[in-house]
């Protein structure tokens, strides 16, 4: 039943990101800190069920919807803007915090949404304050930017054609598993697969994360495509197409992740990889890929989040982010080489770390629904994620040659954020448990065994060979690595440019063909009206006399007749 | 740069970790999901062989897709 005393904490934290540039200096910093924390335990203390239900012509919107699944998003969201609010105090724009409270506010309230309509709401909420702090960075970010809010607002009105022939159809707006039987199921889940980075719309991610300033492309990290991977573990589980995505995504992104120079970069291509993994476990979508698909967001998260604040960091104090001009800093930044390579086992799924405990559940489930090529994909996978991002990242930035630059370990309040972050990841690789217990599913798995262990060390230790053996193959080039919005960067200016050649000639041609006509139509007026034209000139007195004697003249006649 | 004595012991290290985990195998009866993955040293060996493999495919699209760093820039 209704239950309107409950605190919505998305709604809460959209609020506040509205009120914060209007305040003080300390006033600011003291609700950065406090707001977050405040959400954090609302979220932890919302009972199951649907709350702040409302009418609305003739559908049920319902705000809260809270479950395991929706919990546990919300949860590593508000876990997330805790750490990033204090990791970008040093953040010099004031706006950036503001648009990263709507932006992360409307995250959580469309996890939380349990009706359609809702959900698409803040979902565009979402579109709109990321696209803004895409803008707040640096001086390419305005074009990147736009390019961001394209594909989004695009992947919208894909999401809404969907819905609202859905609802129409299905005479509710109700959120639930979608019936794939109709046609506009297919448009929401195409909606839904842009916002994840699925093929070809994966660009979006590499493109515009890395223009976001050293603190936006945190708070970026995280949203978008967890929200994406969350509206598919409830509404599309086990749609067998979503194996092949994912698989295509995984690879997709390691391959360029590996030909990648800027470092923020290489970790956007690793989003696309780890969000691979999630859809591939959604595809499956037996209760251990799901759990396992939920389990590797809420670990992803902060994880990627860890690696991308040591990138930051490395950028906020050098500001420097591609491989070529960095190198050695393990000297001048230890904690942030540190952190930065706890963040890279835990991606890896090195043991005792978060994702180790969370991938080998997907894996497992591979092996449980008889996928055998499906399971030796996501092996040779695990071993390209420790390639790509596990040894490439730390390597390049922080040892590899001594590129001399004058460093030091950023700020106290960016290595707290940083610090805290490893130590979840640590905690959650330890003790498995306190994560397993908030998943939407009882989970029977027991990720400690002495052979699985082994297993994966052997894995990851090859690859790391592989990976110096071959260092001089994966040497870094100041190069740019051509993908699918190669097709509306590029290839449509090169559309238009030629299109505008010959609209050219086509409407030149066309003008001077009217052009003649009309001067035609000027000439023989002129002939006719001009200064010796016949009905120009000026005619002589008797002439009238004349011919209105001859008018007049015939006139009586016709009247005696 | 990592001196020459310090580089040479991290690759002692690395090697002797590489070692250890292969000659778990000895000792552990590591259980096969699809037979071939029960082998001696099968993950170290299909790690090693998919990253080396990887990085020779990444190469080759390089090859056709690697653009100068202003490419997009006018």
């Amino acid at each position: 039943m209704m239950n309107n005393m409950i605190m919505h904490p998305g709604i809460l934290l959209i609020l506040c990101g509205v009120i914060i540039p209007l305040l003080g200096d300390n006033l600011k910093k003291f609700i950065t800190f406090i707001v977050p924390a405040i959400c954090f335990i609302i979220i932890l203390q919302l009972p199951h069920g649907m709350h702040l239900n409302y009418e609305y012509m003739s559908y049920n919107l319902i705000f809260l919807r809270v479950d395991e699944l929706s919990k546990i998003f919300a949860l590593v969201f508000i876990i997330m803007i805790i750490f990033s609010s204090i990791f970008s105090l040093n953040q010099k724009n004031k706006i950036e915090i503001s648009t990263a409270f709507i932006y992360g506010g409307s995250a959580i309230s469309a996890v939380l949404s349990g009706d359609f309509i809702s959900l698409f709401i803040f979902w565009e909420i979402m579109a709109i304050s990321s696209t803004l702090i895409i803008w707040m960075g640096s001086k390419n970010a305005y074009k990147s930017g736009l390019r961001y809010l394209t594909v989004h607002l695009f992947g919208g009105v894909i999401l809404l054609i969907g819905i609202i022939g859905y609802m129409s159809l299905k005479e509710s707006a109700d959120f639930t598993l979608i019936d794939k039987t109709n046609i506009y199921a297919y448009f929401i889940l195409i909606g839904v697969l842009i916002n994840a980075g699925a093929p070809p719309f994966s660009g979006w991610i590499s493109d515009s994360y890395p223009s976001a300033s050293w603190s936006g492309t945190v708070f970026l990290s995280a949203f978008t495509t967890k929200t994406a991977v969350y509206f598919l573990i409830r509404g599309y589980p086990g749609t067998e197409l979503l194996i092949y995505i994912g698989i295509f995504m995984i690879f997709y992104g390691i391959v360029y992740a590996i030909l990648e120079n800027d470092m923020r970069r290489i970790l956007s291509y690793s989003i696309i990889n780890q969000v691979g993994f999630m859809i591939t476990g959604i595809g499956i979508g037996t209760e251990i890929a799901l759990n396992g698909a939920a389990s590797h967001a809420f670990a992803h998260i902060i994880y990627k989040a860890l690696l991308l604040m040591s990138a930051g960091s490395v950028f906020y104090i050098t500001g420097k982010t591609k491989c070529t001009d960095l190198g050695g800093l393990y000297k001048t930044m230890p904690i942030t080489m540190v952190c930065g390579i706890i963040g890279a086992l835990s991606i890896s799924a090195f043991p005792f770390t978060s994702g180790f405990i969370t991938k080998s559940m997907i894996s497992q489930s591979a092996v449980y629904e008889n996928y055998t090529i499906i399971w030796f994909l996501l092996l040779a996978a695990s071993a390209g994620v420790f390639l790509h991002a596990g040894i490439k990242f730390p390597w390049f930035v922080f040892f590899q040659k001594d590129a001399k630059l004058k460093a030091k370990d950023p700020p106290k309040n960016m290595q707290f954020a940083m610090i805290s972050l490893s130590i979840i990841c640590i905690l959650i690789g330890i003790f498995p448990n306190v994560l397993y217990q908030m998943l939407p599913y009882d989970v029977n798995y027991i990720p400690y065994t002495f052979d699985h262990v082994f297993f994966q060390l052997q894995l990851l230790l090859f690859s790391g060979l592989a990976f110096f053996l071959m260092l001089k193959y994966l040497k870094r080039t100041l190069t740019l690595t051509l993908e699918f919005d190669w097709f509306w960067r590029k290839f449509s200016k090169i559309l238009i440019k030629d299109f505008d050649i010959h609209a050219e000639k086509t409407a030149t041609n066309v003008i001077n063909k009217y052009i003649k006509i009309f001067d035609k139509a000027i000439k023989t007026l002129y002939k006719h009206h001009g200064p010796s034209g016949i009905l120009g000139r000026t005619w002589p007195t008797g002439n009238m006399a004349f011919w209105t004697t001859v008018i007049l003249a015939s006139y009586l006649i016709i009247y005696l007749l | 740069m990592l001196s020459k004595i310090s580089k040479k012991t991290i690759w002692i290290v690395f090697i002797s970790l590489l070692i250890i985990t292969v000659s778990g195998d000895f000792f552990i009866h590591r259980h096969s999901n699809f037979t071939i993955d029960g082998y001696f040293g099968f993950p170290a060996l299909f790690g090693f062989l998919c990253c080396v493999f990887l990085i020779i495919f990444s190469k080759i699209i390089g090859l056709f897709l690697k653009r100068p760093d202003n490419y997009y820039d006018e």
